[in-house]
């Protein structure tokens, strides 16, 4: 019999239920990438009566704090004792069974690094409020990832580790449920580590994930164990070329967010590359199986996987994960401003509540409670001392907009124009790969205009730029003035703005749209320092043929990094970028 | 007493390549004034399991029995106090772990609460500052370690000593300790200040050799289906590492450094525009470490050459408007040393 992929993604949904339950936390977890729904209660459900009834499962709610994950001081028990008395974190509860972990895509970094310390050490080391301890922690994470494509994905150090994935979104709840295997659970969960895999399924599923551009070998590890887990339940000591292919799906290609959907119903949409179609593909690497049809080779199922999975459609797919990787490096990590007054909550630290930061009441109480024994406090009375004092902390995401000043007139000749242009589509493409926000003020004629006002809709931002035409006089200092304003508006919002103003500095035309070269240069000046007395971070673009003095000077006057166009590449507006988000 | 974990880390000697990586954990586990080692790059590239393999490789050390900071016996000091008797006790060269979810409480060490509480003692709770003296501090993901802690890191690190003033107390013991730490650069970038303060940093990639990519599943795999007999399996070849490093602890301060090795570094940080004199001199150090692991008993150039990525690829100026690699621009300065 021939490998092959299974008919529809909630195949492999059901797939995944007793794989899970066999392997428990040696697969690491589950990402589950679903919306809330019918399909993915279903799963769930079914997933908790599946498991041994014995093995906790704990539900991790969004936005967690350690004290509360990790365990900390137990307030009311430390006051009742007169020590410290800690408080198991759900981490430690969770230790031999499930912890579901619900939008696991908003969950802090810390959050993040701590789950994943326990995925790889089995253990939680705790050493917070006075509590020193190793817990073994051995728990199978099942992580409800809720992001929308425009959303800041699953943190990928998590994604990594959570060995299966299945995506439940094209589901309908009816079709998922635990399946009919020939070995009972608990049998399979005795014998599933003595099943062989050979050489030639490893080399197999690593060249799967060499396609799809997957560098850490944690998946491909997850995939073996998940080959075994099928043949196990399937009664085989060997992984069958079923389950590798099976594994594959489950384990590799499905990380790539539509591409086992994508290969199980090539789309119909003319626009898309058609894949050729899978019948003829697995009908030729059935001739080529005839010869040596007895037993699971693995070179057939290279050649099966090989064969259903199209080159090009491979191809696409890692452009496609790759871009995604990227769009995840740019990160915003360095982004985030710790100790502010709003965001999202931090840690409380030791201080005095002053200069508007609030008191942390609940962690002040647990800094006094081991003490009111030795304070001579009584029942009722709590003696709370200055070195108790906690205040909240809290780290706030500060996005960037970098708005694009654009010389549009007659001066910035048609040929600069489009370079312009093809160099702002440059920066654009990395201001998305950051998530940065970003504006468009075009001047020319008589006066500046606001093309696109922020968004992060790259989309938007190159048809409003392809549609910019060129000509006129060179208003610039009404150019620098509405960028101002826009900068203004952003900064207001609690963005950080950046501006990028690409011009030859040739300003020609005055504030009130009247032609007069002298005026109007010296109405730049003024406005280039009004812009500066603001400090925002600022680049200048030379656009002009040759570097010219008094681009230079518009610069200076702007306080601007001063840059001439041929030598402009978009790592240094990359770096002025970043200096305004530090 | 802290329960130990009864799981097995991964050998040392079972990684799949990343040759550099293994070569700084070495050097740092020979010569700890090197100054520590910063690993930074992909994910799964087995950053963490280097180091914590490293465990298992060091020798064990002389210390004053029950003493919270693992001080080395002075003998002067037992006469003085005339208790001759006391037996230094061998315990293995601590690497303590700090968990990123670390409260300063736990980390500088606070006022022992039961003690407190129990017999109205004032007493000191040392914390995993003092558990790593004369050893190592390993930080996983140490670019998303929280400031403070930096401050604190940076203070303790520079000055050999742990200061604590709370809670009544003020206490100072000694914190020496050979900083590790790891991270995946796409989380985050490094602090300017901490970056300086490792004294050797490793670059460390995916391999691209489908056969080693196979070859580390395959191994890991091993090891995850059983622990204990993958880990007998490489006893041997442990054993053989644990041996080099000690011999090499004990020689690298015997190994001579020759003029002439001393003038191609000074040359080469020239040459390369190194801020200060911490670049040249953890060039020496590694480089008479690693002749130490060679089993020489005198520095080669040869032996600069292999050292000078690790020593020096982190403190060039970084230059806004060349983006060149830094590992790069190091290669080019060794070359640039024949002519």
């Amino acid at each position: 019999m021939m490998a092959e992929l299974r008919a529809t993604s909630a195949d492999y949904a059901a797939l995944a239920l007793p794989v899970v339950a066999v392997t428990g936390a040696a697969i690491g977890g589950v990402w589950l990438r679903a919306q809330a729904s019918p399909a993915r209660q279903r799963w769930l459900d079914s997933l908790t009566e599946l498991r041994d009834r014995e093995s906790p499962w704990v539900r991790v709610p969004a936005s967690i704090d350690e004290d509360r994950l990790l365990g900390g001081l137990d307030l009311s028990a430390t006051l009742a004792a007169g020590r410290p008395v800690l408080q198991q974190g759900l981490m430690p509860a969770a230790d031999g069974g499930y912890m579901e972990l619900r939008m696991a895509e908003r969950q802090s970094a810390a959050t993040v690094s701590s789950i994943c310390s326990m995925l790889d050490h089995g253990e939680l080391r705790l050493e917070r409020d006075g509590f020193s301890e190793d817990l073994p922690v051995s728990a199978c994470v099942i992580a409800c990832d809720e992001a929308l494509p425009d959303d800041d994905p699953l943190d990928p150090r998590l994604a990594d580790r959570l060995g299966l994935v299945c995506a439940l979104d094209a589901v309908h709840a009816s079709l998922i449920g635990p399946i009919e295997t020939p070995v009972s659970i608990a049998e399979a969960n005795l014998g599933w580590r003595s099943v062989r895999v050979d050489t030639a399924s490893i080399q197999e599923l690593q060249r799967i994930a060499d396609a799809l551009q997957i560098c850490s070998p944690r998946p491909v590890r997850a995939a073996l164990h998940t080959a075994r887990a099928l043949a196990a339940l399937w009664g085989c000591e060997v992984a069958s070329e079923q389950s590798i292919l099976d594994a594959a799906a489950m384990c590799l290609i499905n990380r790539v967010p539509g591409a086992l959907q994508q290969l199980l119903s090539p789309p119909s949409d003319a626009t898309e590359p058609e894949p050729p179609p899978r019948s003829t593909d697995t009908d030729t690497a059935d001739v080529g199986n005839d010869t040596n049809a007895s037993g699971p080779k693995p070179e057939e199922v290279a050649d099966a996987t090989a064969a259903v999975l199209p080159d090009q459609l491979l191809a696409g797919l890692a452009s496609e994960h790759a871009r995604q990787a990227k769009q995840r490096a740019g990160g915003n990590a360095n982004s985030e401003v710790v100790g502010g007054l709003r965001g999202k909550p931090m840690p409380s630290r030791s201080g005095l509540p002053r200069g508007g930061r609030r008191l942390d009441i609940l962690a002040t109480l647990k800094a006094a409670a081991p003490w009111q024994r030795l304070r001579g406090g009584s029942l009722g009375q709590l003696r709370v001392k200055r070195e108790d004092l906690k205040v909240r902390r809290f780290t706030e995401q500060t996005r960037t907009t970098t708005i694009f000043v654009v010389d549009a007139s007659g001066s910035a000749a048609v040929q600069r124009l489009a370079e312009t242009k093809g160099a702002i589509e440059l920066l654009l493409a990395e201001c998305y790969v950051r998530r940065d926000q970003v504006a468009l003020v075009a001047f020319r004629g008589e006066g500046a205009e606001v093309l696109l006002p922020a968004t992060r809709s790259l989309v938007r931002a190159k048809r409003a730029l392809a549609s910019l035409p060129g000509g006129g006089g060179t208003p610039l200092a009404s150019g620098l003035a509405v960028a101002t304003q826009v900068a203004d508006a952003a900064f207001k919002r609690g963005e950080t703005p950046v501006v990028v103003l690409m011009s030859d500095g040739r300003g020609n035309i005055t504030l009130d749209g009247e032609p007069d070269p002298g005026l109007a240069t010296e109405q730049a000046l003024a406005v280039a320092r009004e812009f500066a007395a603001r400090g925002y971070v600022s680049l200048a673009i030379d656009t002009g043929r040759r570097p010219s003095a008094r681009s230079q000077r518009l610069a200076d006057a702007m306080r601007a990094r001063y840059l001439a166009l041929p030598f402009a590449g978009a790592s240094e507006v990359n770096d002025v970028v970043r200096e305004a988000a530090a | 007493m802290k329960a130990q974990s009864n799981r097995k880390p991964f050998p040392f000697t079972a990684i799949v390549g990343q040759e550099e990586m293994k070569q700084a954990i070495l050097i740092a586990a020979v010569d700890p004034r090197v100054g520590g080692v910063l690993v930074f790059g992909d994910r799964g590239t087995g950053k963490s399991t280097a180091v914590r393999a490293l465990a298992g490789l060091l020798p064990k050390m002389p210390v004053v029995p029950g003493c919270p900071y693992n001080s080395a016996p002075d003998p002067a000091a037992v006469s003085a106090g005339g208790k001759s008797d006391v037996k230094p006790k061998m315990i293995p060269v601590p690497v303590v772990d700090m968990p990123l979810g670390a409260t300063e409480d736990r980390v500088v060490g606070a006022l022992d609460l039961e003690r407190a509480l129990a017999h109205g003692e004032k007493a000191f709770e040392p914390g995993l500052l003092a558990r790593a003296n004369r050893g190592f501090l390993y930080i996983d993901e140490v670019n998303l370690l929280e400031d403070h802690l930096v401050d604190l890191l940076l203070d303790v690190a520079a000055s050999g000593e742990n200061l604590v003033e709370r809670e009544g107390l003020s206490v100072r013991h000694p914190a020496r300790f050979v900083l590790v730490g790891s991270g995946n650069p796409e989380e985050g970038e490094l602090r300017p200040q901490l970056l300086d303060r490792f004294g050797l940093s490793v670059d460390v990639r995916t391999p691209t050799d489908l056969k080693d990519r196979v070859e580390i599943i395959r191994r890991r795999d091993e090891y995850e289906m059983d622990e204990a007999a993958f880990t007998r399996r490489w006893a041997r070849r442990e054993g053989t590492v644990r041996r080099k490093i000690a011999k090499a602890r004990d020689a690298v301060s015997s190994v001579d450094v020759p003029e002439t090795v001393l003038e191609v570094a000074a040359r080469l940080c020239v040459g390369l525009g190194t801020d200060g004199l911490r670049g040249e001199l953890t060039l020496i150090r590694a480089s008479r470490a690693h002749a130490a692991l060679a089993g020489r008993t005198k520095v080669e150039v040869s032996d600069l050459r292999d050292v000078a990525q690790l020593a020096l690829r982190h403190r060039l100026r970084r230059d806004p408007l060349d983006d060149t690699d830094a590992t790069v621009r190091v290669a080019r300065a060794l070359e640039a040393l024949d002519d």
